[in-house]
């Protein structure tokens, strides 16, 4: 994570900006943690809002997206221990079904996940980061993050069969 | 590969354009308040108001966890149903239970002005003068003896219960053609032999508007409806229509609550509302805010204390008000409340069975009312499992009453990896089964666990036998006897793609399913379908034939009144669409099959809803809401048409 950068211009960083380009990126990762698109919208808006408080002092386009998604974890982890979801029951509507062969049926497989082993999965896979990287946006050690991302790669081989996980 | 997948997976799931709209312009208006600098005069200000609003959150949060705490607090659970209440004390105790509990319910705001208690008359005793009514000729119920030249032989609507008459949007007589047009807010009557309009009534534009249904009883027709927005009345509005060129407003009959269903049995108007409670609102010594209203002729104010009833564990704040009125004089024969709400409602010549579904035990609550000429009596409570689909979903038999449920029972699953318990999955158990009580609603016989993770499309019971069509996939029709009802016996289960929405018979062995067609793999609904099946051997029972439409939607999947069902002239008839155009089709059964005989376009797709098809002697008339033609049944040829 290259996080200074003297070439960035401060435009990029504006909220609207950020929003035009990054709203894809922090929704799905809202949706891996959620699994709920209603709860997902709810975390995109939250997010931006507590984004506009910092945007000021971003230093790269690096810094942005790494600083979005850490907000979007914080958001969900308190979202993931409000009343509302410790007293309901989602309803689960999101997910389809899908044979083995489709592209559905892997993110199915990994939103059977464990929250924090999909939060791995979702990072490294779709985001690209490194199992450092990942650490240092998650508060967690770098041996934590391999622990984690080692079982989620042992259940979802048994469930996809995918050899190059 | 793995990385290939999930990445492509995931290109699907973005927020929707509106929701990022919305959530940008607020971003862009938060960012501006950001960038404006705050006055130092204000500063203290707002130093002050955040003290002020962390006291009273504090206070908030204290109170707040109260509330909480009493929501899971478990209800007490008395078996016996609590027989009349003494006085209006008892009821306001029952519904002090809800006040902080219930957080759901209630929640509406009452606008209704308060009622003042007139002099109630003696009106339980009052009815003797007017018992006219109550003789039943077989389907035609609303036949008019005083009039000689009517046609006797015509199609009324489509009842579950012969005797028992529903209300519909579309009457006859056999001589006149009453409709009911919601959209143009106008009240008809049409001669049917020279379809000449004699009638176009605005004399009900006050109530028209959510006006549902009618009825009609000899010279008189009765118009049901929710009132006016934000009103909380259901109100039935009766017309003298011995002039039917001057129909005149003669009674307005007013209770209590939301529309569920009614009935018409003889002049006897059974009519039965939720009334929702505001239960935060309740003031003791003001009764209007918690006890139920009625307002007719003889009657006007509060119903009496005797007269509500107490559910043992009543699940919402709700009344089922249940009122029973003589229409030809307006009169209230009989009101009884509970409560305690109802979804579903069947009525025979004799009962009225209420069912309301409870969330929370995933359970049924049935009420069985005796009616005899407008008096109601609360006779039985029960419970069963599961939920109920609709009306067909009761029968009467013999003095039993039967069922057929889709019971959910929910399964929580957990995984401990690492730290502390999560719920990894929710999943439902359904099945479906078929509950027979006796008279005092105590359980006699049941089949269960019938078509597991299937849930109930249709069901009609014919006397001994009941028969269900249950459906995820394809569509298995239980056929299930009930001769003994300590011992009910599945005979046979047909698996066929599709699904029925209403079962009717048709006929002597044969039984006529209006559904859709769908696929076998995937279980998505596709065309408009219509079957018969072959139940002349209840063991085996066989779809004898089957004709896919190519319509993609039709109200006679939604509503059993929608559909033209006559066995005598072996017709079959809805309106349907395909997108673009609405058209009525018309559908015969002759040597085992089907056989589209006619079909019509409607001129606008609005016109497919809302269709009702009647027949008078060896006429078809179609009634939208904007034209009625007439048309021969030897070769459908257009004879007539009038437009409103």
């Amino acid at each position: 994570m290259n996080i200074k950068n003297r070439d960035f211009d401060i435009f990029e960083a504006l909220p609207e900006n950020a929003f035009s380009k990054y709203s894809d990126m922090v929704y799905r990762l809202a949706f891996v943690r959620t699994k709920s698109k209603a709860d997902a919208d709810d975390i995109l808006q939250e997010v931006f809002l507590r984004y506009i408080k910092v945007y000021k002092k971003m230093q790269s386009e690096e810094h942005i997206k790494a600083m979005l998604l850490r907000i979007t974890v914080n958001c969900s982890n308190s979202f993931n221990t409000s009343w509302y979801v410790k007293k309901t029951e989602p309803l689960n509507d999101n997910i389809a079904e899908y044979d083995e062969s489709s592209d559905g049926y892997v993110l199915n497989e990994v939103l059977k996940l464990p929250l924090k082993y999909r939060t791995v999965i979702h990072l490294h896979y779709y985001c690209g980061y490194s199992v450092e990287e990942i650490a240092k946006l998650n508060n967690l050690k770098p041996q934590t993050v391999k622990t984690h991302l080692f079982r989620a790669r042992e259940i979802l081989k048994n469930t996809i069969k995918a050899d190059d996980l | 590969m793995f990385e290939k997948r999930y990445k492509n997976s995931l290109e699907n799931i973005s927020a929707d354009k509106y929701i990022k709209s919305k959530v940008l312009s607020k971003i862009e208006s938060e960012t501006e308040k950001q960038n404006k600098p705050i006055k130092p005069i204000y500063k203290t200000a707002i130093a002050f108001a955040l003290c002020f609003v962390l006291i009273f959150t504090s206070v908030a949060t204290i109170s707040g966890i109260n509330l909480i705490k009493n929501n899971f607090k478990k209800s007490e659970v008395n078996t016996e149903l609590k027989k009349q209440t003494n006085s209006y004390d008892d009821v306001y105790g029952a519904l002090k239970k809800f006040k902080k509990s219930d957080l759901i319910n209630g929640i509406f705001p009452r606008k209704e002005s308060d009622m003042e208690l007139y002099a109630i008359e003696d009106y339980a005793a009052d009815d003797g003068a007017a018992n006219a009514g109550g003789t039943n000729k077989g389907n035609n119920t609303s036949a008019s003896a005083t009039d000689t030249t009517a046609n006797d032989d015509y199609t009324n609507t489509n009842n579950q219960v012969s005797g028992v008459e529903e209300s519909d949007i579309v009457k006859t007589d056999g001589k006149y053609i009453y409709t009911l047009s919601a959209r143009n807010k106008e009240f008809r009557i049409v001669d049917a032999k020279s379809l000449k309009l004699l009638s176009n009534d605005f004399l009900l534009n006050d109530i028209i508007g959510l006006t549902n249904e009618m009825y009609l009883y000899d010279n008189y027709v009765v118009f049901l409806s929710n009132g006016q927005f934000g009103s909380r009345m259901t109100k039935a509005v009766v017309l003298d229509i011995s002039n039917r060129e001057k129909p005149k407003r003669v009674y307005d009959l007013e209770q209590s609550g939301i529309y569920v269903s009614s009935r018409l049995i003889g002049n006897k108007l059974y009519l039965i509302t939720n009334y929702n409670l505001d239960v935060f609102n309740i003031a003791k010594n003001d009764t209007s805010t918690y006890i139920p209203t009625v307002n007719c002729e003889n009657f006007a104010g509060q119903v009496k204390s005797d007269t509500i009833n107490i559910c043992p564990n009543p699940n919402s704040a709700e009344y089922t008000v249940v009122c029973g009125y003589n229409i030809t004089n307006g009169k209230l024969t009989d009101t009884k409340s509970l409560l305690g709400n109802s979804q579903n409602v069947y009525c025979s010549t004799k009962n009225i069975i209420t069912a309301g579904y409870n969330w929370e035990e995933e359970k049924t609550t049935v009420v069985r009312y005796a009616i005899s000429d407008g008096k109601i009596d609360l006779k039985a409570n029960g419970s069963i499992d599961g939920d109920l689909l609709n009306q067909f979903s009761i029968d009467e038999n013999d003095g039993y009453f039967r069922f057929v449920t889709t019971v959910d029972k929910q399964v929580k699953s957990y995984n401990d990896f690492g730290v502390g318990k999560e719920i990894v999955s929710v999943t439902t158990n359904r099945s479906n089964s078929l509950v027979i009580l006796d008279k005092n609603l105590e359980k006699v016989g049941e089949v269960k666990d019938l078509a597991p993770d299937e849930r109930v499309y249709s069901v009609r019971f014919m006397g001994d036998y009941a028969y269900f069509v249950t459906f995820r996939q394809t569509d298995p029709l239980f056929c299930v006897e009930l001769k003994d009802p300590k011992n009910p016996k599945v005979l046979s289960a047909l698996k066929i793609p599709g699904f029925s929405n209403f079962l009717f018979p048709f006929g002597e062995g044969k039984l006529l399913g209006i559904g859709m067609d769908a696929d076998e793999i995937t279980g998505r609904a596709r065309n408009v379908k219509i079957s018969m099946f072959d139940i002349s051997n209840p063991a085996d029972v066989k779809e004898a034939s089957k004709f896919v439409t190519k319509y993609y939607y039709s109200d006679a999947t939604n509503s059993h009144k929608a559909s033209l069902v006559d066995v005598k002239r072996n017709l079959i008839g809805f309106s349907a669409e395909n997108g673009n155009s609405g058209e009525y089709v018309i559908f015969k059964y002759e040597n085992g099959s089907f056989k589209n005989v006619f079909s019509v376009n409607l001129e606008s797709i609005d016109n497919a809803y809302s269709v009702r098809g009647i027949c008078i002697g060896n006429n078809l008339y179609i009634i939208t809401e904007d034209f009625i033609s007439a048309y021969d049944l030897d070769g459908f040829k257009l004879i007539n048409k009038l437009y409103f």
